[in-house]
């Protein structure tokens, strides 16, 4: 087999919003709003500079609820910018870029090529004239290879991945099969592969983070097949925005200074990379002491931005902190002294509901008598996206102040 | 505390009421309706705490009420002036305060809300609301733990309310919401910019195409273009040298010619033209203004005339406003007429415009008819007045006469005077009467007096055993004593003997004595007594007969009832009797007296009729005399005499319109008259001579235009006078050009001009064709080297066609243009493509709506996370509520659902309140939980009975313990619920409970009765009437 390359690369979710950003007034501004771009160009210019035969967009190129033009211009030139080194592009529709929304993109160049449909015939790569891949693009949950049987191509199914924490949305079945040799997943944030038996699933994660919880470097796979057929994969770090969650640990003699220092270092401690353009700090304080409550305030955290920039003043790198929480000791549902009275009453109400009552979010809008009405699907929504667990943390904090025996009189709003 | 007895002295029905309640703990008062249950029930409240409510009301009451008590028996005593009086076991005053320490603090409303009820109080749950009970109902005194769950729950409920509330229209996840769709929605709009996008790259790409094709054609037309220029720029200096040659070759060779002698001669020429001309025209412009002038002649017959008629038109604007104000006049005349008409239309048909003239309306005769109507009218009013006052008085006469009667007959008396005196002798007689029966009374006790002493007298004429027994001892102590002294006298001392000796006969003395007084004072006594006795049996005698004479005279004096009680009362009776009548002489007095005022006024209202009489007929002469209709009503008069004087007033207004009229239009049938006149003498006969004014503007125009004409024809003359002039001029300027003309002919050696033109036409283009034929071998040449490229022969340019290669020039030129034209066009369309491209590229709004929906979003998220920790919170809370309402309810609600279990057969088996509220649930055999509102009125009734039961039960547990009364509360219960109510009752009764209960209802009697329980029949109010 003749050897060849390949980006795989997913979720670009190209001109994305930016979930956790910095205040109005921030000069990264301009960075963030373009920073999902920026990394899509970044992965051009790796496969130009890699000289790969071809790209592989597994899925969410863009969200077509966003409505964004910019999107699919910074595609389209992305792709006529590889077309001009004769890279072709295979693009697989993902979850917020489904076919239709393909249907009413901007037209792509030739060198761009869509698997709208499941009955869409696999592509084959030529490498220099010689067939070298079979690319199937797989829309539906079940795949099926193609009955001609093995034709000594390396094979490539592009699918759609479960979002994490769910494993890679291939069975070990499918994988033991060997008919296919690299399965690319699109779908989730996180970077994963599984090896089974030489076959190879991967997901390269996507080329930038979009909020605080997704932290640390960000990026695509240059997959290199030797010509064994054996698929070596490398992480290409493509995002010029990091987010990334910095701990540091205070007690009482902690000073001012002292803390600027430690956070210093922490931030030092990050393992950067050349497309690194900012970084967005979340800090997180752990052990005791004034500086803990003191690193809430917004003052204070500026203070720490202006230190940091002192500190990065020659760098190109530019820091900002996001936010800064401190580290509860005794977090809640785990009090470190057993509840008594009226307030363990309650968190006996609380953990051991009757039996018709609802613990969780959508259970307990459909109880209430806002059900029904006009706003179902947004509740609906936040109910699947608000964790059921902080629902109850919180309402367990609320019974703590209400009726821990300790608590002041309860304030009416 | 218990009632044991009710007295009342008076209060509503009840009068002389005594009630001794049974000893038993329930009774029940059965009496049918207006036996005064419900007045007993309220004289029992006010008996415990006064008549204050009363007052008001002017309902009197009195009574005492029997308590028993631990202590012993108390008495609360109340006057009709509220006025208590508490009375002790001990039968000693005690102070108000041990009422309230008997009622145990418990205040009136409470009484009256639990404690005695009506059907009233029970159907009312507001009578539950009062601060005491409401608080033992609903346990609004929270306990720390029920006061932290409903802050808690309340917390809650209002954060969840800012969050969103019930109906999903407010609070700060709604706004959200709203914001977000909002926003949502505009970033849908967007949509169409990416459709625009397209559309825009796919004309760009278009334009761009076609400015391709446009630029690959202009090149090649190009190319053409160079070809044809090259041969027309080559073949022309070619042509220019072949010509110049040929022409050269045929001019004649002249050796000397004046110089510029043909531009000279051409100047003179032209001179010597432009001079004759101008003559020439000067003279006939002179001709022509002169017959202009005799042409402006206008009419001869308005010169004529302009003096006369420009009078007429000088007066023409005053003949117009003449006409406005013959306009004007005539319609204010018409106006006037018709007002006038309507006005005599008013005042009657048989009024003309001649009665109006002869009528008299000066001020004299107004103030006449005014000074005779408010005479007229005076009189009336005094007569009116005095007919009112003689009727009053009439009337009050007669309604005291029929009173005086109607008392009189009421009285039983002929009159009043004789009645008077009879009363009053009846009166006397009566007191005498009394008097003597107290007489006869006090005689008898006297006498009965004088027989007891009599009696006491005679059994005292005995005396006692014990005054024999003294007696004798006397004696038997005298003898004694003698003996004793005789002894000593003879045996031992005589001193000794004369003392016993002494002794003796003191004691024998003393008897002695004593034995007299018994035996002769007492009969001296009897003797005194009798004839006393006597006397007073003889009055006594005398006064029966006196009596018994008296009682003969009067019949209304029984003579069976001979008490004093009747006496007095007849005694009152004819003493009212006199009373009235001294009143009823009062009024008669009275009555005289209205009838002497009556008299009066009836002879004041003759007077006054005859002065009405007197009045009227000055009245009526005075209408007469001025002309008015005859009337009694003098503001009719008054007014219609307005009407005349204003309908009057229309008439002379009338009148003097119709004059100036008339002046208006003599004058303007004079000017009209003049204008025919003029116009006649002009022999103008097509004018409509009804409009003066449009011949006087025809003639003004005329005037006008002969001025006109005139004036021109002056200014005419003048300028052809001055033509004339000119032409003179011009005619010597010409003989002079002449002069010039023939000598320049002869230094040119020719015999006329057109020899003279062409000798010097022929020296001037030999030197310009040397020059052109020197100039087109230079641009020969010169083309040939422009295009290297090409190359041309001599065959070619003989060939060539200069208009076909023209066309063919100017065709690739104007493709060239049109090509130019495309292109910029399509340039231009291609810029503005690229400019809306870039617009839309630039536009961020996208970004920007996503930016601030990202934002709600995660506001949203947090707004909904505290939402629903909040809805989970208050899932327990309410729980922990549920569980404090099931643990922790009032025991008053504890017994009063025990006791609405007992009164409704188990139908219903709970009651509670939910925490924190001030109202009840109540559930029944299925366990459903009702609101009080969802009950059936007996079932409410119920419920509050049992709740009053509770109540009253509680109260007893804190040491109150009042009577309770019922007023015909179990009306509205079946027969049922009435027993089982009843057994409830009786068992309330017989925990200690004082239960009294009224009922007009005999199936309720008879339902107690069968209970063992015998009701009490109210007594009547006759009978105790009767009784009293």
């Amino acid at each position: 087999m003749q050897p060849f390359r390949f980006i795989h690369a997913s979720n670009l979710l190209l001109d994305h919003q930016i979930g956790d950003r910095p205040a109005d007034d921030s000069p990264l501004q301009s960075l963030i709003d373009d920073c999902t771009m920026v990394a899509w160009k970044q992965v051009v210019a790796t496969a130009i500079a890699e000289e790969v035969d071809f790209l592989l967009l597994a899925g969410n190129t863009f969200d077509e609820r966003d409505h964004s033009l910019h999107a699919q211009l910074s595609l389209v030139r992305g792709l006529e910018q590889l077309a001009e080194h004769g890279i072709d592009v295979y693009i697989l529709p993902g979850t917020t870029d489904p076919p239709s929304a393909w249907r009413d993109a901007i037209p792509l160049p030739d060198n761009a090529f869509l698997f709208l449909s499941p009955d869409d015939s696999p592509r084959t790569v030529a490498c220099d004239g010689t067939p070298v891949a079979l690319i199937y693009g797989c829309l539906s949950d079940e795949f099926q290879p193609d009955s001609s049987g093995p034709n000594g191509l390396f094979s490539i199914v592009m699918r759609l991945g479960g979002a994490p924490p769910q494993p890679l949305d291939v069975s070990q079945e499918e994988m033991a099969g060997g008919e296919i040799d690299y399965w690319a997943q699109g779908t989730g944030d996180t970077r994963r592969t599984a090896y089974v038996h030489g076959t190879v699933a991967h997901h390269p994660g996507s080329p930038q983070g979009l909020c605080s919880k997704q932290t640390g470097p960000h990026g695509c796979t240059l997959v290199e097949v030797d010509a064994s057929g054996e698929p070596t994969l490398t992480f290409v770090p493509t995002s010029p925005l990091r987010w990334e969650s910095v701990e540091v640990a205070v007690n009482h003699e902690t000073s001012r200074e002292e803390l600027f220092h430690r956070m210093k270092s922490a931030v030092g401690e990050i393992h950067g990379h050349p497309t690194d353009e900012a970084y967005l700090l979340s800090w997180r304080i752990t052990g005791e002491g004034p500086l803990k409550d003191l690193i809430v305030d917004t003052s204070f955290r500026e203070e720490i931005d202006d230190h940091l920039h002192e500190t990065y003043a020659d760098s190109e790198i530019r820091v900002c902190s996001l936010s800064a929480i401190r580290a509860v000791n005794r977090p809640y549902g785990h009090p470190t002294a057993a509840p008594s009275g009226l307030e363990a009453e309650y968190i006996e109400q609380l953990t051991n509901p009757w039996q018709e009552t609802p613990v969780h979010a959508g259970g307990l809008f459909a109880r209430s008598s806002l059900a029904g009405g006009k706003w179902d699907k947004h509740f609906e929504v936040l109910a699947e996206e608000i964790d059921d667990s902080a629902i109850f943390a919180k309402a367990l904090s609320l019974g703590h102040d209400w009726f821990a025996e300790e608590s002041p009189p309860i304030v009416s709003p | 505390m218990k009632i044991t007895e009710i007295v009342i002295n008076e209060r509503g029905v009840w009068r002389n009421l005594h009630l001794r309640l049974p000893s038993s703990e329930m009774s029940v008062f059965y009496g049918p309706n207006e036996a005064g249950k419900t007045t007993l029930m309220k004289f029992v409240r006010e008996m415990l705490f006064g008549f204050d409510a009363h007052k008001t009301t002017g309902e009197v009451a009195a009574g005492s009420i029997t308590l028993s008590t631990e202590d012993g028996d108390y008495v609360i005593r109340r006057t009709r002036d509220n006025e208590t009086y508490l009375t002790g076991p001990d039968g000693a005053p005690a102070g108000p305060d041990k009422i309230d320490e008997l009622l145990s603090g418990v205040d009136e409303n409470v009484f009256q809300n639990i404690f005695a009820i009506g059907i009233g109080e029970l159907q009312e749950l507001s009578t539950l609301h009062e601060r005491e009970v409401a608080d033992r109902i609903y346990g609004l005194t929270l306990g720390p733990r029920s006061k932290r769950i409903l802050e808690a729950l309340e917390f809650c409920e209002l954060e969840l309310q800012e969050l969103a509330d019930d109906d999903g229209k407010r609070g700060k996840l709604i706004e959200l919401f709203e914001r977000h769709d909002r926003l949502q929605s505009q970033l849908k709009q967007l949509d169409g910019v990416k459709q625009e996008y397209i559309r825009l790259a796919n004309q760009r790409k278009i334009s761009q195409e076609e400015i391709s094709e446009i630029q690959s054609r202009q090149s090649g037309i190009d190319s053409q273009l160079r070809g044809h220029l090259y041969m027309q720029r080559a073949w022309k200096p070619w042509r220019a040298v072949e010509e110049c040659r040929e022409e050269l070759a045929s001019l004649p060779i002249i050796e000397s010619f004046p110089e510029n002698g043909l531009e000279r001669l051409q100047e003179i020429e032209l001179e010597l033209a432009e001079a004759a001309e101008q003559r020439d025209r000067l003279k006939t412009e002179a001709k022509a203004l002169i017959e202009d002038s005799n042409r402006s002649d206008s009419d001869r017959a308005v010169a004529k005339y302009e003096s006369i008629l420009q009078g007429l038109v000088d007066h023409r604007d005053w003949i117009a406003d003449l006409t406005v104000q013959i306009q004007g006049a005539e319609s204010h005349r018409n106006t006037l007429s018709e007002d006038l008409a309507q006005s005599l239309r008013k005042l009657g048909g048989d009024w003309s415009t001649d009665q109006l003239e002869q009528l008299d309306t000066s001020p004299a005769a107004y103030r006449r008819l005014i000074g005779k109507g408010r005479a007229y009218q005076a009189a009336v009013a005094r007569r009116e007045k005095l007919k009112q006052s003689c009727k009053r008085l009439s009337n009050s006469q007669e309604r005291r006469q029929v009173q005086l009667a109607e008392r009189t007959r009421h009285l039983g008396v002929e009159s009043i005077s004789s009645g008077l005196e009879v009363a009053q002798s009846r009166l006397s007689d009566l007191e005498t009467l009394s008097e003597l029966k107290l007489k006869k009374r006090e005689l008898h006790r006297r006498q009965l007096g004088i027989d007891e002493l009599r009696e006491h007298t005679e059994v005292r004429m005995s005396p006692p055993p014990r005054f024999y027994l003294i007696f004798w001892f006397l004696v038997g102590c005298g003898l004694i004593s003698l003996i004793a002294g005789v002894y000593n006298g003879i045996y031992q001392q005589w001193l000794t003997g004369g003392i016993f000796a002494a002794f003796c006969l003191m004691s024998l003395a003393l008897g002695q004595l004593a034995k007299h007084h018994f035996e002769h004072g007492v009969e001296r006594r009897i003797s005194q007594l009798n004839d006393v006795a006597d006397r007073n049996r003889e009055e006594l005698r005398a006064t029966r007969e006196e009596l018994l004479r008296l009682m003969d005279d009067d019949t209304s004096v029984d003579h069976e009832s001979d008490t004093v009680v009747l006496e007095l009362a007849a005694i009152r009776e004819c003493s009212r009797e006199i009373a009235e009548l001294e009143s009823l002489a009062i009024a008669e007095q009275k009555m005289e007296r209205n009838r002497a005022r009556l008299k009066r006024a009836n002879d004041k209202l003759y007077q006054s009729q005859r002065d009405v009489a007197g009045a009227r007929q000055v009245w009526q002469q005075t209408l007469t005399h001025l002309g008015l209709p005859e009337t009694f009503d003098v503001n009719e008069a008054f007014e219609f005499w307005q009407s005349l004087v204003e309908t009057d007033d229309l008439r002379r207004q009338g009148a003097f319109a119709e004059l100036a009229l008339k002046g208006h239009r003599e004058v303007y049938d004079s000017f009209c008259r003049r204008i025919a006149e003029v116009a006649r003498r002009m022999h103008q006969w097509d004018f409509d001579f009804e409009q003066p004014l449009t011949i006087v503007d025809h003639w003004e125009q005329q005037l006008k235009q002969l001025h006109s004409n005139r004036k021109e024809r002056q200014r005419l003359r003048r300028e052809a006078k001055a033509r004339f002039r000119d032409a003179a001029e011009y005619r010597g300027f010409v003989d002079e050009c002449k002069s010039k003309r023939a000598a320049l002919l002869v230094q040119g050696g020719a015999a006329n001009s057109e020899e003279f033109e062409y000798r010097a036409n022929a020296a001037t283009r030999r030197v310009l064709l040397e020059h052109q034929l020197e100039q087109a071998r230079q641009d020969l040449e010169a083309a040939g080297q422009t295009e290297t490229e090409l190359a041309v022969t001599e065959e070619d340019l003989q060939l060539f066609d200069q208009e076909h290669n023209q066309e063919c020039i100017e065709l690739l030129k104007l493709e060239q243009e049109d090509l130019q034209k495309d292109l910029q066009a399509a340039y231009e369309k291609l810029g503005g493509v690229k400019r809306e491209i870039e617009v839309l590229e630039a536009d961020r709004q996208s970004r920007m709506l996503r930016r601030e929906l990202e934002q709600i979003r995660r506001e949203m998220r947090a707004a909904a996370g505290e939402w629903f920790s909040l809805q989970r919170a208050k899932q327990a809370v309410v729980q922990l509520c549920h569980e404090a309402e099931r643990t922790h309810q009032p025991v008053v609600i504890a017994d009063a659902s025990r006791y609405l279990v007992q009164i409704t057969c188990g139908k219903y088996r709970n009651i509670w309140t939910p925490l924190g509220k001030r109202h009840l649930r109540i559930e029944d055999e299925q366990g459903q939980s009702l609101a009080v509102e969802k009950l059936s009125r007996g079932t409410r009734e119920q419920l509050f009975l049992a709740i009053r039961l509770a109540l009253i039960h509680d109260f007893a547990r804190n040491g109150v313990a009042l009577p309770v009364v019922l007023d015909d509360v179990l009306v509205n219960y079946d027969e049922q619920r009435t027993t089982a109510t009843v057994q409830a009752l009786i068992e309330f009764a017989s925990s200690g409970h004082q239960l009294l209960m009224f009922t007009c209802h005999r199936h309720l009697a008879e339902i107690v009765q069968s209970q063992g329980q015998e009701p009490l029949h109210l007594p009547g109010h006759d009978a105790i009437a009767e009784a009293a």
